[in-house]
């Protein structure tokens, strides 16, 4: 077996050199190498969901450094923290519960609850399970809401555990981890086969003899739209070509390839040819919490005109492009900006482009962005894997794929306590 | 056929030259030249013949380009110009008389025209102000040039789609100029708008509701600057208003060449279609313009000053037909 | 003829239920008022809410102020607070410990939220208590709260913070304790903690701003809000380089307050009439308000002013934020302007008005959730979608 760190290394050049393409490609990749990592890592017998989580962690702030746009990494490297809560949760419920209850008294936690002689099992698992949970109403006046509480779920575990037949620790350690490699294989199938589960709804969202119009390339939507169309679906594509990637020429071959009705038209004419058009769909680079979506460059264009024309903006994203990140600024902190070289001809304006050398600035500034930030506001349905949602539902599948303590990856937030 | 007006019929076809403006004065001046070289046939009248002679030369040209709106006025501005003239007119002094009248439209109407339209246009410009103009339109130009003769202090936004291309040409003259330019695509202008504070754009024609028929694109951008809160400002001469009324793209346009949207110039890592060849369901759309609601324009600068879009029908109707056909 | 009026130092040292009657348009005859008055709410034309908060947040002028002293002679600000509390404790012995004294004593405070007092008071109804069963402690404490609600129903957070008591008790007593004693001792420590949450709350929500706020935007604040000072206390401890454009906040004038505390922070401030909020809008990056109450619809109930700034905000496409605690959810849903509780409050246009001018006093307006970008709670960043699920969640 090859050696984590030297994987890790692998991984983090590769993504710092951009040679990773596509945010699926980047979550499979991302939940591999998590796996590998958690399957060499050495646990002892206390506190072994926190050793799992430490580790992960630390790979996690490489690896998102390395690449901070592609926010696919973030977000795997919470969901796989996140399985490891809920697993490492699930184990100490059940060991809870077949423990002697007067045996967990002593708990020399300092959680108020558990100064309490009465407790049931199944109390601390709720209080457990409120830490993972985001903070809500209901748990406002029980408990205060206190970060520095999490590493105690994981203890808290450890400390009765050790109360426990002795018997059980080696078994259960094996367990967790057993349990959690487990998850995380069953989140690479999710990341692999999101496209057939967002391609299984198409047939409820295109008509017969429709107009759909798609921006650059995405393999979503192909899949989705050939999916309609082998359900016996007429209808025809119109395809922005996507400058300055052209990807869009790339989709139009693949869908003629498949037989469908395709028509390739210029980016500047998505304007003029929205009106005729029954529906916008698209794919997204990430979703971010308040439903806002970044996408491939242009498609907040494509966004305002489809509203303008009272055309549905759908946008469809497998569940590892969620994001629990509020965006601020996106169009400027979670954006990367190209070579010119896709858009000048650096031959023909070399003249003008003497960067460095004479008057400082280059009187030409080429800008050449590689996404787009579309508002909530303009987008009219999410399709996941899940289903469709609506962008102010967003926030609820967040909450149900990522735990609350993990959305800040880099250190630096330490001290929000 | 008069070889003048054959020649700037074939420089249409072959695309070189473009622009309203400069496609109008071609043809413009291509008749006059064909004018001078009249002569009345036997048993004809000059008035008949001739109407009938531009009619042809006009049909030409369509086979070669269709006309754009302004090149139609200009056309019905000489054709009333030759049914309205004296019949005691001598064919020589009518001839020179209708020269005349061509060059008297050429300067009033169009160079004349644009010198009022960039000194109103750039009592709007102040000093750090962010331009962003679309494609390449000759009045926007001439308004940069001029602001920046003026000593103004400001920065240009280029926008640029394909697959003509032309701001390229645009940031090449400007930056010739000394101007500091800022050079993107089409998709980026989300991106850049949050800086921009003013928006000018050029206009092949502007209707009589308002609607702005131009380079397609141009509704775009203004889409996107009226969503960031920036001012978009038409430059157009007062000849190319037209009182038709369109409200979208579709129904009134002009079709490219289809094979410039399969294949990409200059970047020849994009080549996904050349072997597909002529595929049945596949199909390529090149248009040429698109019509631009009214609600995205916050003023129109003519030559008869600075008006808001509500006032298009106001100019028509009180100068285009007085001053044009009669 | 009218003219500002000192007597509200009075009032409070005369008896402690009174409200300050500071910027009342009334003759100064009202500091008559007697302490029968402060058990049902006497004026109820005028919202005790917000004459609260315009005595602790509205801006004092310094005549006013030298006047007050006048009229007060030795008293000092802490000899009337020390003399409020032991006036507050007089009724006790008297007559049967009242639900309502408890609470405008705990409001008093200036730093303490209206939700809080509400807890605070409703903790120190369990105290006295003489029920031995759960069953009667709630029903008296569902007596003390319905009696609390109904004294001053302009008030949101009191409304919600008794609610989200009751809820608790309801809850917690079904749930988890069968010793009625330890339950009792609980809640109240669970209630007397509720203050420190939400102090916490209010840091909890400063800093999960921060990110929000870059360096070299414009802020637009209206009002005096304790959170949004919070928040912009913190980002400039942050170091952030941001500027302040304070409305005036009439007619409390709370606004200058704010532009006040922040000019002792060196943070850039400028001032705007209530008025100016459309000119100043395209110099603006965000919006940040607080809010009286947060409701169903996750929309918000603020000080009169938020609806106009959010509906330019919004025409302007700027982002508006609420800062906002999370114990100001409330179970309301207005439809409108006029589907709520009015809270009047009596306004000083410095001249008299005559009799015959009908005056708009009230001192609070709605606004509606699509006109808010985000939330900033101390349950994390929330867009108004997530307000109705946490409610359904607490009480269904």
């Amino acid at each position: 077996m090859p050696d984590v760190q030297s994987l890790v290394i692998e991984f983090v050049l590769k993504l710092k050199k951009r040679k990773v393409e596509g945010s699926q490609a980047t979550a499979r990749q991302t939940a591999v190498l998590l796996r590998s990592v958690i399957s060499q890592q050495r646990i002892g017998y206390t506190n072994q969901a926190g050793a799992l989580i430490d580790a992960v962690k630390a790979v996690g702030e490489q690896l998102v450094a390395a690449n901070p746009v592609e926010l696919a990494v973030g977000n795997i490297v919470r969901r796989v923290l996140h399985i490891i809560r809920e697993e490492d949760l699930s184990l100490t419920t059940a060991a809870m519960a077949g423990l002697n209850l007067s045996a967990v008294s002593d708990d020399d936690d300092d959680n108020d609850q558990d100064d309490h002689p009465v407790l049931s099992a199944a109390a601390v698992a709720a209080a457990a399970r409120s830490t993972l949970r985001p903070p809500s109403l209901q748990t406002l006046l029980e408990d205060m809401p206190d970060p520095a509480a999490v590493p105690h779920t994981s203890s808290s575990g450890g400390d009765s555990e050790e109360k426990s037949k002795s018997a059980d620790k080696s078994s259960r350690s094996r367990k967790l981890k057993h349990d959690v490699i487990e998850a995380v294989n069953e989140l690479i199938e999710d990341i692999d086969t999101c496209h057939e589960q967002i391609a299984e709804q198409a047939v409820e969202h295109i008509h017969h003899n429709e107009v759909i119009l798609t921006l650059g390339s995405s393999r979503t939507v192909l899949e989705f739209l050939y999916a309609a169309k082998e359900k016996k679906r007429s209808f025809r594509v119109f395809v922005a070509e996507g400058a300055p990637r052209y990807q869009g020429h790339l989709l139009a071959k693949e869908l003629v390839a498949r037989g469908l009705q395709t028509t390739l038209i210029t980016d500047s004419a998505v304007f003029a040819m929205i009106s005729r058009v029954n529906m916008v769909i698209v794919g997204a680079h990430a979703v971010m919490a308040n439903g806002g979506v970044i996408a491939p460059v242009g498609l907040n264009m494509v966004a305002l005109a489809a509203q303008r024309h009272a055309v549905p903006f759908v946008v469809l994203a497998g569940s590892h492009k969620l994001c629990p990140l509020y965006p601020h600024n996106p169009e400027v902190l979670l954006n990367e900006l190209r070579s010119p070289s896709e858009l000048l001809d650096f031959g023909e304006f070399s003249d003008c482009m003497d960067f460095g050398s004479g008057s400082g600035s280059p009187l030409i500034h080429v800008v050449n962005p590689t996404f787009d930030y579309v508002p909530p506001k303009l987008v009219s349905l999410f399709i996941t894997d899940t289903g469709g949602h609506n962008p102010s539902y967003m926030y609820r599948l967040i909450a149900d794929y990522y735990s609350a303590d993990d959305l800040v990856l880099q250190r630096k937030a330490a001290a929000s306590n | 056929m008069h070889r003048a007006v054959y020649k700037v019929g074939l420089q249409y076809l072959a695309g070189d030259i473009t622009g309203g403006n400069a496609r109008c004065i071609a043809m413009l001046q291509a008749f006059s030249e064909a004018i001078r070289d009249y002569t009345t046939p036997a048993e004809k009248t000059l008035t008949r013949d001739l109407t009938a002679k531009i009619g042809s030369y006009v049909s030409f040209l369509i086979e070669c380009r269709p006309l754009s709106i302004s090149m139609g006025n200009a056309i019905r501005f000489l054709k009333n110009r030759i049914a309205k003239l004296p019949l005691t007119l001598s064919e020589s002094e009518a001839k020179t008389s209708l020269c005349l009248d061509i060059d008297r439209f050429i300067n009033e109407k169009i160079i004349l025209a644009d010198r009022v339209i960039v000194r109103h246009a750039s009592t709007k410009i102040r000093d750090g102000d962010v331009l962003l103009t679309y494609g390449s339109s000759c009045v926007v130009e001439m308004l940069l040039s001029h602001a920046l003769e003026l000593g103004k202090k400001f920065h240009v936004v280029i926008v640029d789609s394909r697959p003509k291309l032309e701001g390229q040409s645009l940031l090449r003259r400007l930056v010739a100029n000394g101007l500091n330019c800022t050079y993107t695509h089409l998709n980026a202008v989300s991106y850049i708008m949050h800086e921009v504070t003013r928006v000018f754009l050029g206009a092949s024609s502007i209707l009589s509701n308002g609607t702005v028929y131009s380079r397609v694109g141009t509704a775009a951008v203004a889409m996107v600057a009226n969503a960031f809160s920036v001012p978009v400002l038409i430059c157009c001469e007062a000849y190319k208003f037209h009182e038709r009324v369109q409200l979208d793209s579709i129904c009134f346009n002009e079709l490219g060449d289809p094979q410039a949207v399969a294949k990409v110039s200059g970047r020849g890592d994009v080549n996904y279609l050349g072997s597909l060849g002529n595929k049945d369901n596949l199909q390529l759309l090149n248009l040429m313009y698109d019509a631009t609601p009214s609600e995205y324009i916050s003023m129109i600068v003519t030559d008869y000053g600075m008006i808001p879009p509500t006032s298009v029908p106001v100019i028509v109707r009180e100068y285009c037909r007085d001053q044009l056909w009669i | 003829m009218w003219r500002r009026s000192a007597s509200f130092i009075l009032d409070k040292r005369n008896d402690t239920g009174a409200r300050p009657d500071f910027v009342s348009l009334s003759p100064p005859q009202t500091t008559a008022s007697t302490m029968a008055d402060t058990l049902q709410n006497p004026n109820a034309k005028v919202s005790a809410y917000y004459q609260t908060r315009a005595a602790h947040h509205g801006v004092v002028t310094s005549d006013w102020l030298a006047q007050a002293q006048a009229a007060v002679g030795k008293y000092s600000p802490e000899s009337d607070v020390r003399s409020s509390s032991s006036a507050a404790a007089d009724p006790g012995s008297g007559k049967p410990f009242s639900v309502i004294d408890e609470f405008n004593n705990w409001r008093k405070q200036p730093d303490l939220a209206e939700a809080v007092a509400a807890i605070r008071a409703l903790a120190a109804v369990i105290r006295s208590s003489e029920a031995t069963t759960m069953m009667e402690l709630e029903i008296e404490l569902k007596k003390a709260s319905d009696s609390l609600k109904s004294w001053d129903t302009t008030s949101i957070s009191l409304t919600a913070g008794c609610d989200l008591f009751m809820r608790y008790v309801t809850r917690t007593s079904a749930l988890e304790y069968e010793d009625f004693n330890s339950a009792k001792s609980r809640l109240i420590e669970r209630a007397e903690k509720f203050g420190e949450i939400s102090y916490k709350a209010r840091r909890i929500i400063a800093m999960l701003s921060q990110d929000f706020i870059f360096d070299g935007c414009t802020i637009l604040v209206h009002g005096f809000s304790r959170v949004v000072l919070e928040v912009l206390k913190t980002a400039a401890q942050n170091k952030k380089l941001f500027r302040v454009l304070c409305t005036e906040g009439r007619p409390d004038r709370t606004g200058l307050r704010l532009s006040n505390e922040l000019a002792k922070l060196d943070v850039p401030v400028k001032l705007l009439i209530d008025s100016a909020v459309a000119y100043s809008m395209d110099e603006i990056d965000m919006v940040f308000v607080g809010a009286d109450g947060v409701v169903e619809s996750g929309g918000i109930i603020n000080m009169m002013g938020t609806y106009q700034i959010a509906l330019v905000a919004h025409s302007m496409n700027k982002p508006v934020y609420v800062a906002a605690e999370s114990y100001k959810f409330a179970r309301l849903y207005p439809l409108d302007q006029k589907d709520m509780a009015p809270a009047l409050r009596p306004i000083d246009f410095g001249v008299p008005i005559p009799s015959k001018v009908e005056v708009e006093t009230s001192a609070r307006d709605y606004t509606p959730p699509q006109y808010l970008t985000l939330l900033f709670t101390d349950l994390g960043v929330l867009t108004p979608s997530v307000v109705s699920d946490e409610l359904i969640q607490l009480y269904l």
